[in-house]
């Protein structure tokens, strides 16, 4: 079966592997290091937030959340220090992920879960998760959910050629060239990203009006009605809310009309701004049509926070 | 099965080294088998579609070959409407029954027919293609009708071309199911060498650029002028990278068993002419329609309007064949126009080079030839990327004007796709001019190699945009 050209292969073919093995390592270890010193940057604030954060409001969602909550106004209201941990284009799957990971070693006051109008829709965002990697081995819950991806995924979590994937330029900006360190304070400043350019309404050929009939995937669902009973049992009040848009959602998605019908219980509440007359339309609180600006932060977080303060049991609330 | 997926890697290892375990004799058995399997692992339902395509021209081989006078020509006909049926029914009888509903629609009546909701089978343009060329070279005499049904399968199924091509003869590659493939060392590496190449042009360059350009084009309306341009520009790279490095992992994967697929791309955009670039670019396709479609129409052998007429119907037919949408037509329509163009103003042409002196400086008149075949190219496939013609006019309006800035997006992914850009860009220049003065994978030196190995696969680690997202040309 194995003549000498074959051998000859093989043993080639090895020590390919076992350079790419040393590498690995290797790079592993630098990269690691870098991790570890991160001063500010996308990193930085993904370990934060999963490592130390220890706010009382915790908000969680995808860019909404980025663009939409302003968190001074939130401590302001409120008195709890808040803290959002969202990230752009991230799905239930990141979210669920950092809340079981961050609610394991801190119990919160009050967690808000930005809904996008249709998170519960379309395929599970599996690649976007590709940021966490790096925090496989040190964090249970992330590496579950990579691994929800394929069953391959835990093998290929080995190497840290492959939980680095993509990741080189980041790394390198915010620990060698870019090394201001992040202070408490601008953390917060740094955690509102809000801009504060106004939208300017596109023309009406310009503007998607098509509404597609997307259906809820149960998956998706199933990992919401889990968040639901992490943060409800563990006796955290939790919120799902949906934050508006410039146009509302009219109808309402399939995400929407299954969140509102989801069966009430202790701790949980559900707030629907999606279609609040006094922010929808207003072009002066949007720098696009599904962000708001700084000025609809602020408006949108007041109002968000009366009605927390309404309907919520948070304590203690002076 | 995807060539970019981990059990693509299993079934490859499993079936070469089962390959060179078992009797010659008895190997189209195995690769009729795992070809089998490696389509079934899309959707299985439409192997059923393979296997009535493969019964029929089949059996019109052998009655073509049997058959004399007109009754040959009326079995190829048969056998072609077999194939071109299939292809009508999945690829293009929504399409038609669309353009139908249009009509109708403008006389203000409703159309009866109903639409069909189906999945194209993957690859089917691709095989059946392959499958029609075996009836026409039987039909032709230049190719003895396949008595053996399991090698015949194997013809349609062998499934390194099976899906994406390259779209292969029967007199290529029928023989080599029989000849002895020993295993040979020499043939083994550079099979994995090209297998490597594609799925580096595919991972690090075709999907990394491909998430710029499906942000940007996803949302084409809400972009600006020159974000459009640079899509349109990583587009055109893309599209290369994707179907180049899909037909070097199916030529290097076939190679490795010692089978010779055909060349299907040789660097196109350092093409000095739109004539030069189809020379280069899908090569098993292009010359399909020249020794199918082309010919028989009687070629550059007549009228000149006769002639423009030919080249023009050829590349609206290959636009047609592409994708059942206006875009891909147009698409087509618009480079048989540049080559009519080219053919008709070749004198004009000449003349203004002279006067421009060009023939004095042959290296700066071939770069700018190269540049300007490279955005004609890119300016037609802002057709064959965009969903509709709306679509493409409202980009190609926008591209116009430079009003607005420059979306960059991920500003590391923007890095790396530019990275991408300029190894590609090096390998192809190093290929075409400096091919035997820097060697890299094939230097002498076992060190140089290795080094060079590792440095390709760290990068490709680091670098490659591992979302498993499928080849461009399967929905074809």
């Amino acid at each position: 079966m194995f003549n000498k050209d074959v051998l000859k292969l093989i043993a080639k073919m090895l020590v390919l592997v076992m350079i790419m093995g040393i590498c690995d390592v290797f790079l592993g270890v630098v990269f690691k290091h870098l991790l570890k010193y991160q001063v500010n940057g996308r990193f930085y604030d993904i370990s934060y937030n999963l490592d130390k954060t220890e706010a009382d409001l915790i908000l969680i969602g995808s860019s909404r959340v980025q663009n939409d909550y302003d968190i001074d106004v939130f401590s302001k209201e409120l008195h709890l220090s808040t803290w959002k941990i969202g990230l752009g284009g991230q799905g239930l799957i990141y979210f669920r992920a950092v809340e079981k990971t961050v609610i394991q070693r801190h119990t919160p006051k009050l967690i808000v879960l930005n809904i996008d109008p249709n998170a519960l829709e379309g395929d599970i965002e599996y690649d976007k998760l590709s940021l966490l990697r790096p925090y496989a081995s040190d964090h249970l819950f992330i590496e579950e959910a990579l691994c929800s991806k394929d069953k391959f995924e835990k093998y290929k979590l080995y190497s840290n050629i492959y939980c680095f994937n993509s990741m080189f330029y980041y790394l390198l900006d915010h620990s060698i060239y870019n090394k201001k360190e992040e202070t408490k304070d601008n953390i917060t400043r740094k955690a509102f990203k809000g801009t504060d350019s106004t939208l300017v309404i596109p023309k009406e050929s310009e503007v998607n009006t098509k509404t597609t009939k997307a259906t809820l995937n149960p998956k998706k669902v199933e990992m919401l009605l889990e968040m639901i009973d992490d943060v409800t049992q563990k006796n955290i009040p939790f919120v799902l809310a949906f934050a508006p848009n410039y146009y509302a959602s009219n109808p309402p998605t399939a995400t929407m009309n299954y969140v509102k019908k989801i069966k009430e219980r202790d701790n949980l509440y559900i707030v629907d701004f999606s279609s609040d007359t006094s922010m929808v339309e207003k072009a002066p609180y949007f720098y696009n049509m599904t962000h708001m600006n700084q000025e609809g932060a602020r408006v949108y977080s007041k109002r968000m926070s009366d009605w927390l303060k309404l309907h919520t049991k948070l304590s203690p609330i002076k | 099965m995807h060539f970019n997926s981990i059990q693509f890697l299993f079934f490859f290892i499993i079936v070469t080294t089962l390959y060179f375990n078992i009797p010659n004799q008895r190997r189209w058995i195995l690769l009729l088998i795992s070809s089998c399997y490696f389509y079934m692992a899309f959707v299985p339902i439409y192997i059923l579609i393979l296997g009535f395509t493969i019964v029929i021209d089949y059996f019109a081989g052998i009655l073509i070959e049997n058959a004399q006078g007109s009754r040959r020509k009326q079995l190829l006909i048969i056998s072609l409407i077999a194939n071109i049926g299939v292809l009508a029914v999945f690829k293009y009888y929504n399409f038609l029954n669309d353009n139908l509903s249009y009509l109708l629609h403008g006389f203000g009546s409703a159309n009866p027919i109903p639409y069909l909701n189906i999945l194209l089978p993957i690859g089917l343009s691709f095989h059946t293609f392959q499958a029609m060329s075996y009836t026409i070279e039987v039909y032709r005499g230049n190719q003895k009708a396949e008595r053996h049904f399991g090698i015949y399968a194997l013809y349609v199924l062998f499934y390194p071309q099976l899906v994406v091509g390259p779209i292969e003869r029967p007199q290529n590659l029928l023989p080599q199911f029989r000849a002895n493939h020993k295993f040979e060392y020499t043939r083994v590496v550079e099979g994995l060498k090209l297998m490597f190449w594609g799925f580096f042009k595919k991972l690090v360059i075709a999907d990394r650029l491909a998430i710029y350009v499906n942000s940007v084009y996803n949302n084409s309306a809400q972009h600006t002028g020159i974000t459009l341009s640079l899509a349109t520009i990583f587009f055109t790279f893309q599209i290369y990278c994707d179907f180049s490095g899909y037909s070097d992992i199916a030529i290097g994967a076939a190679n490795v068993m010692g089978f010779d697929l055909m060349t299907n791309f040789k660097r196109p955009y350092l093409s000095k002419t739109i004539a030069e670039f189809w020379q280069r670019w899908h090569i098993s396709l292009s010359t399909w329609f020249r020794d199918y479609v082309y010919i028989s129409l009687g070629g550059s052998r007549v009228s000149i309007p006769r002639w423009y007429f030919n080249v023009m119907l050829i590349f609206l037919i290959s636009g047609l064949w592409h994708g059942a949408n206006w875009t891909y037509i147009i698409w087509g329509g618009l480079n048989g126009f540049y080559l009519v163009f080219a053919m008709a103003t070749e004198k004009w042409r000449h003349r203004l080079n002279q006067l421009l002196l060009m023939h004095h400086l042959p290296k700066i008149h071939s770069f700018i030839q190269i540049c300007l075949t490279f955005l004609l190219i890119c300016f037609s496939l802002v057709f064959f990327r965009s969903d509709s013609l709306h679509t493409a006019m409202t980009i190609l309006k926008k591209m116009t004007s430079f009003k607005g800035g420059l979306f960059i997006g991920d500003k590391d992914f923007m890095v790396y796709s530019i990275m991408a850009i300029l190894i590609l860009i090096f390998v192809e220049v190093k290929g075409e001019y400096f091919s035997d003065k820097i060697a890299l994978l094939h230097n002498k030196n076992i060190v140089v190699r290795f080094i060079v190995y590792t440095i390709l696969m760290l990068y490709m680690g680091l670098f490659g945009a591992f979302f498993g997202g499928q080849f461009f040309y399967f929905q074809f």
